[in-house]
């Protein structure tokens, strides 16, 4: 077991349902999920199939091998395959932490270990936008100015009322980068959309880190170890997070 | 009497502005006081927005709708 799940795409986005139900259930405080995809398809929220061309262009993607999946977090269309690695992350906050439950405190908390996993492997990543990136946004993992890996999150109430977020990110690890722009543009295309994103904008790790799939077995250990840092224990039930003098918000090193 | 379905302020940091992505209710439908209402998103994140009260929801704002912190976007009467 190296800690990697292997799903299909479409298992894989209700397996992060599950894990974000878990959390709001009170059953857990913080959980992480990583999966692997055996499949591919383009993934995007669920408001563009209201998009006018929707049904045209979905028929397009699926019959070159990219089924259309909805998912429930925000941004726009992802492709999923085998060459990447999804990160989900799930915490219950404290009612009256506002720091922890702002947005860029959420993603932070979620990048924070994979940019210390990367250090630890020679690499130093930033975050930030990038111009010409599929579903760019200010909270991309980049690494030499390149998307390596993209953000988003959705947020609930638990049922004692807490904020709960399930901050995701999906890592490029194998360069499929000229297939998935492709297949992004295409969609675009068919949905008379002006939007284009380039494969030069995107950067697999892959490409600067050998063994890299053999390397992201550590990964669960070091979030493990970083979310220590910040109170937070992985799978714990209680809901003592954070301990006192311990800040869910503190600014990262890292990043 | 009505209640207005407001964005609180505290519900993303900054001065981001947000899109209604969906309503989970039609224009008209009777709700519950917590029951789901809508879906909004800022920098790629999704959030809930509940009922504040019982009754009848009226839809303000329609889909992908921009909006900003204290919006009313539609009202339970």
């Amino acid at each position: 077991m190296n800690g990697i799940a292997r799903f299909s795409v479409g298992a894989g986005l209700n397996a992060e349902r599950a894990l974000l139900q878990r959390v709001c259930d009170g059953l857990f405080d913080c959980q992480l999920l990583l999966w692997r995809p055996t499949g591919q398809a383009l993934v995007m929220p669920g408001s563009f199939e209201r998009r006018p061309g929707f049904a045209l262009a979905s028929q397009r993607c699926a019959a070159q091998g990219w089924p259309i999946l909805l998912r429930d977090t925000g941004g726009e269309p992802v492709p999923q395959s085998s060459a990447v690695l999804n990160i989900a992350l799930a915490c219950a906050l404290p009612a009256g932490d506002e720091v922890g439950k702002r947005i860029d405190i959420a993603y932070e908390r979620l990048l924070e270990p994979l940019a210390l996993w990367l250090a630890e492997n020679g690499l130093k990543a930033g975050v930030g936008a990038v111009p010409g990136a599929f579903c760019d946004g200010r909270f991309n993992l980049t690494l030499e100015g390149r998307k390596l890996a993209g953000t988003a999150q959705r947020w609930r109430r638990s049922r004692d009322g807490r904020p709960v977020v399930l901050a995701h990110a999906a890592l490029l690890i194998e360069d499929w980068r000229e297939p998935m722009a492709d297949v992004v543009n295409r969609f675009y295309h068919a949905c008379a959309s002006d939007l284009r994103c380039q494969a030069g904008s995107h950067l697999a790790l892959a490409e600067r880190l050998a063994d890299a799939w053999a390397t992201a077995t550590s990964l669960p250990e070091c979030y493990q170890r970083v979310l220590a840092w910040q109170g937070l224990e992985l799978g714990a039930r209680a809901s003592t997070y954070p301990p006192e003098g311990l800040a869910a918000g503190r600014h990262s090193p890292l990043l | 009497m009505s209640t207005p379905i407001v964005i609180a302020d505290d519900l993303w940091e900054g001065d981001a502005e947000a899109v209604i992505t969906s309503w989970l209710v039609s224009d008209g439908a009777e709700v519950a006081a917590g029951d789901l209402v809508a879906e909004v998103m800022s920098e790629k994140a999704q959030f809930e927005i509940e009922a504040p009260a019982a009754g009848v929801l009226k839809i303000i704002e329609e889909e992908d709708a921009v909006i900003a912190k204290g919006a009313v976007i539609g009202q339970v009467e």
